[in-house]
């Protein structure tokens, strides 16, 4: 009845760790902030009411603050819209990172490896090909977003597309 | 100067229990936001060192609606529904925000303009005051419930105002801006103030009618004792102190009392100022 005003376009933000798809997350998910607020870094906010029908809900903007994967919001959900039984920084999968090479410094000859430092699953998340080119492992990153963040390249090389396998 | 009793303690107490309500409100995200996380949540679920508590309309949301259910929602619907059914609608009258609202509202526009229907006092011989029909206000409940489903979208979100004010001050304190649910909230108390009835508490509101479902025939109800009464029996007839202290413009002493009434124990209050006691609370269904 609402698919009008469902649009199918790309998400921008994330949700947090051990969400359920979008579609089964934004009818489970009360907006009782209780993530919101026991998140030590401030990194998960209310969507703004621009964000029509999800708006209230909690969301990521990862280019922001990132998730820092404390695990401590999934046991918070009261209704399971956060999977609670969730605690290994591991099994977390809200996105993957893509990275862009016509934007990413090392693949235009500077030498950088801020995301492959940053990354929580050290070596496992990225890996540095020829010790220099970094190359996201689709079935490790988790998607927190800290590579987005960290990225010092002046538009985003690295973006965390969400929901992996979920769709839109 | 009014006796010192019972029911004029109770009520003393129903107002501590209403600002501390509305302390919380605030002190919570507050808490929060300085990192003490023992305690955290709004209206539509909170935790308190481990004991979560939720609203039994948000559990029933989610059995609707909803995909995954937890066993962990039914469980912390326990005590809210356990008080409903020893106390009836109560958290309606001691602790939402919104109620504190509106009966502020009422009651300082009720001594700006005395004559108007914010207290309404029947005219004498008119005894015919009546309360509203309980199956049509199950009916609207119900109504609520078919829309829920047909949308498939958690709409009672938009309609049970102790929860949005509770999450719009936490937004408010976390991100330092507001949403449009206060908007809502805004027009129904409006819309109260407008009809100078409160017909959102009484008859609409979801958040109260699940809560009024849980009762059962030996929950607290308001029982009226005919013999006792005094104004029936005095000359001038509009005189009806329990009628005209109801805020949501009840008749206490009538049926279909239920599921509208929400124990805010002001007519027993007015009964008890009169010296009489024909109106009290008992565990025992009157109907």
């Amino acid at each position: 009845m609402l698919s009008f005003f469902k649009k199918q376009k790309h998400r921008t933000y994330l949700r947090p760790p051990g969400a359920r798809s979008e579609h089964v997350f934004s009818n489970q998910c009360i907006r009782c902030q209780k993530c919101i607020q026991v998140c030590p870094h401030r990194c998960i906010v209310a969507l703004p009411a621009s964000y029509g029908l999800k708006q209230g809900s909690p969301a990521i903007f990862a280019r922001d603050i990132p998730c820092y994967l404390c695990m401590d919001c999934p046991p918070a959900c009261p209704t399971g819209a956060l999977e609670m039984s969730l605690s290994k920084k591991e099994d977390v999968r809200m996105g993957t990172a893509i990275i862009d090479e016509s934007l990413c410094l090392p693949y235009q000859g500077v030498i950088c490896r801020t995301c492959y430092e940053h990354c929580p699953i050290y070596r496992e998340g990225i890996i540095l090909e020829d010790e220099r080119f970094p190359k996201v492992q689709p079935d490790q990153c988790v998607g927190c977003g800290i590579c987005e963040h960290v990225c010092p390249a002046e538009e985003l090389a690295i973006q965390v597309r969400p929901g992996a396998g979920d769709g839109p | 100067m009014k006796p010192i009793s019972h029911y004029y303690q109770l009520n003393r107490w129903r107002r501590i229990f209403q600002l501390g309500s509305i302390a919380f409100m605030i002190a919570v995200p507050l808490l929060n936001l300085y990192g003490i996380h023992w305690i955290y949540g709004n209206f539509y679920s909170m935790t308190i060192a481990g004991l979560t508590i939720s609203d039994p309309l948000m559990a029933l949301q989610t059995l609707i609606i909803g995909v995954v259910f937890q066993a962990t929602l039914l469980f912390s619907i326990l005590i809210p529904v356990l008080i409903a059914m020893i106390f009836g609608r109560v958290f309606c009258s001691w602790i939402c925000p919104h109620n504190t609202l509106a009966e502020t509202i009422h009651t300082c526009a009720s001594r700006l303009i005395p004559n108007s229907r914010f207290k309404r006092y029947p005219k004498p011989g008119d005894l015919k005051a009546r309360n509203p029909n309980a199956l049509s206000t199950w009916i609207i409940g119900a109504f609520w419930v078919v829309i829920l489903y047909l949308m498939g979208f958690p709409l009672f979100l938009y309609l049970s105002p102790p929860g949005m004010l509770s999450n719009q001050i936490s937004l408010f304190i976390f991100e330092h801006r507001l949403g449009f649910e206060l908007t809502l909230v805004g027009s129904i108390l409006l819309l109260e103030g407008i009809t100078m009835t409160r017909f959102f508490c009484s008859r609409i509101c979801p958040v109260g009618l699940c809560l009024g479902l849980f009762k059962t025939p030996r929950s607290m109800a308001v029982h009226f004792e005919p013999q006792g009464c005094g104004c029936n029996q005095s000359r001038d007839q509009g005189f009806e102190p329990c009628f005209q202290a109801c805020p949501l413009n009840l008749a206490p002493k009538k049926r279909n009392l239920y599921p509208h009434c929400h124990h805010c124990g002001l007519c027993l209050k007015a009964c008890e100022s009169t010296g009489h006691q024909a109106l009290q609370f008992r565990f025992k269904n009157p109907d």
